[in-house]
């Protein structure tokens, strides 16, 4: 869902992502730790589907903060979080 | 500078400067618009604005480049809207100014409707509607933006200047089908559609405006695709087939008839932490049936190497190689030299280029590049009208800087 490619939930309403800005530590740890991508190829996936219209780019949020909140009041969104920030305001899913 | 230089420039400099003006004005209406409408999930606008300079030692490429030339700036405007969440209508529309007679005006690059759903947990199919980008490799797509192609310029061996409309998107249809396995993700896309004809595709493939026109203009095209899920290696085959009738007008030296041409493309690419590393090969057949004058078929092999190294998150460089022969059993031009009395170098080009990319952030980008070329294949005739003034060794350096939200 990072890569902007599955834009719909199996019970069909759409996903929204938030992401931190491409150079913020926490979204390079992320990326690389989590998703196993290097940054500037999340980048790229979402380019070309903005520029040729085929999709969007996430939402970048400023802050935890904003991320937290954003995730929170949008329904069928997801973002990331590190582990020690985490608290009652969004759902944690586990990743096998 | 002589009388007729002084004549040209001042013609295209006046219109040429409001013409900026005004899409600037435009492109700023459309930051401020982007940002005060209530950005609502459900539609997004997205904006870019390019200025480059370009300077050539020998022959024009985008206007008079061998005084150095600003004639090369690209503005464009998208937006999104999901009216469901299976359902897209997205639309582009850029302008290019780059030394050419209709320098400056609005183009619609992409206007389509989206239906695209998932059909299990692994796949998902989809069906575009509308002005289409046509299924040409991996920078077709999205060459308009800077930001979207690898270096200033597309690969011009490939993503050619000359037949840029038809090249670059169609009126009519696109189905798709992804299907995501454990390693990997296959995306099969097929269409068919209107081919987009102008004077330039012309006089492009014809070498003049004849006073005919073409009509039913048909285009068909598949592309497979194939990416590790791990978005390191991705492959692509691409196959498009454009049928161009012609109907002759009363002065046109030649009959009613059509032109087969038949682009077929191999695209590799590798995504490291240090290194992108992009290939791709282009086999074109093009067919010409309008007799007497044009009945010849053309065999042209292009094909051409780039790989990039990443400093870090802002800095990269790049060096590609690329190659174009029009017919690949004339390499040399000999043969065309021979029939025709022109210049063999027109008929093949080969390009060395280094460059320097600046990622400063998200918004703004600069790119600075130096070619080595030989041969002229890669020029366009209207800034080059006389081919026995081309010359077969050239150097092309130029910069550009970008900007987008």
């Amino acid at each position: 869902m990072f890569s902007m490619h599955l834009q719909v939930w199996p019970d069909g309403s759409a996903v929204t992502v938030f992401v931190l800005a491409d150079r913020n530590a926490i979204h390079q740890k992320f990326t690389k730790s989590q998703l196993r991508f290097f940054p500037y190829q999340l980048r790229r996936s979402w380019d070309k589907q903005v520029f040729s219209g085929t999709g969007d780019a996430p939402i970048v949020v400023k802050n935890i903060q904003q991320m937290k909140e954003r995730v929170a009041e949008t329904v069928g969104s997801i973002g990331y979080v590190p582990t020690n920030l985490l608290d009652e305001q969004v759902k944690k899913l586990e990743v096998e | 500078m002589s009388m007729e230089n002084v004549i040209i420039n001042s013609k295209f400099e006046f219109p040429v400067l409001i013409q900026r003006t005004l899409l600037c004005i435009t492109l700023i209406l459309c930051l401020i618009l982007s940002r005060t409408v209530k950005a609502d999930d459900t539609i997004r606008f997205n904006g870019f604005i390019s200025q480059g300079f370009i300077y050539t030692d020998n022959n024009n490429f985008y206007g008079d480049s061998e005084s150095g030339t600003f004639e090369f700036s690209e503005v464009g405007f998208n937006v999104s809207k999901r009216f469901s969440p299976k359902l897209r209508l997205s639309s582009q529309i850029i302008s290019r100014i780059t030394g050419q007679e209709v320098d400056g005006d609005l183009d619609l690059d992409y206007l389509f409707l989206e239906y695209k759903a998932p059909v299990s947990s692994s796949s998902q199919l989809g069906l575009r509607v509308g002005r289409v980008k046509n299924l040409l490799g991996f920078y077709n797509e999205t060459r308009d933006v800077a930001f979207g192609r690898p270096s200033i310029f597309a690969p011009q061996t490939i993503y050619f200047d000359a037949v840029r409309d038809f090249q670059l998107s169609s009126d009519g249809f696109i189905g798709y089908g992804e299907f995501r396995a454990n390693h990997g993700t296959i995306l099969l896309e097929a269409g068919a559609g209107h081919a987009r004809t102008d004077s330039d595709t012309e006089s492009a493939l014809l070498g003049n405006d004849f006073d005919g026109n073409f009509h039913n203009e048909k285009i068909n095209q598949a592309r497979i695709s194939y990416a590790l899920n791990d978005q390191s290696w991705s492959f692509a085959l691409s196959s498009v087939n454009a049928e161009l009738n012609y109907r002759s007008g009363i002065n046109t030296p030649f009959s009613s008839g059509k032109i087969d041409m038949d682009f077929d493309v191999i695209s590799i690419d590798y995504a490291g932490e240090l290194f992108l590393i992009t290939s791709e090969f282009m086999f074109l057949d093009m067919d010409f049936d309008l007799q007497p004058l044009f009945t010849n078929t053309r065999p042209s092999k292009s094909w051409y190497l780039q790989v990039q190294y990443l400093l870090n998150t802002n800095w990269s460089i790049y060096v590609r190689n690329e190659g174009f022969y029009l017919d690949k059993k004339d390499k040399k031009g000999e043969r065309f030299s021979m029939e025709t009395g022109q210049p063999n170098h027109l008929v093949f080009a080969k390009h060395t280029s280094f460059g320097l990319k600046w990622l400063p952030n998200y918004n703004w980008m600069l790119v600075m590049e130096v070619q080595d070329i030989n041969g002229t294949a890669t020029l366009d005739r209207q800034n080059n009208p006389n081919p026995f003034a081309t010359k077969k060794d050239w150097r092309l350096f130029s910069v550009m800087l970008s900007y987008r939200f």
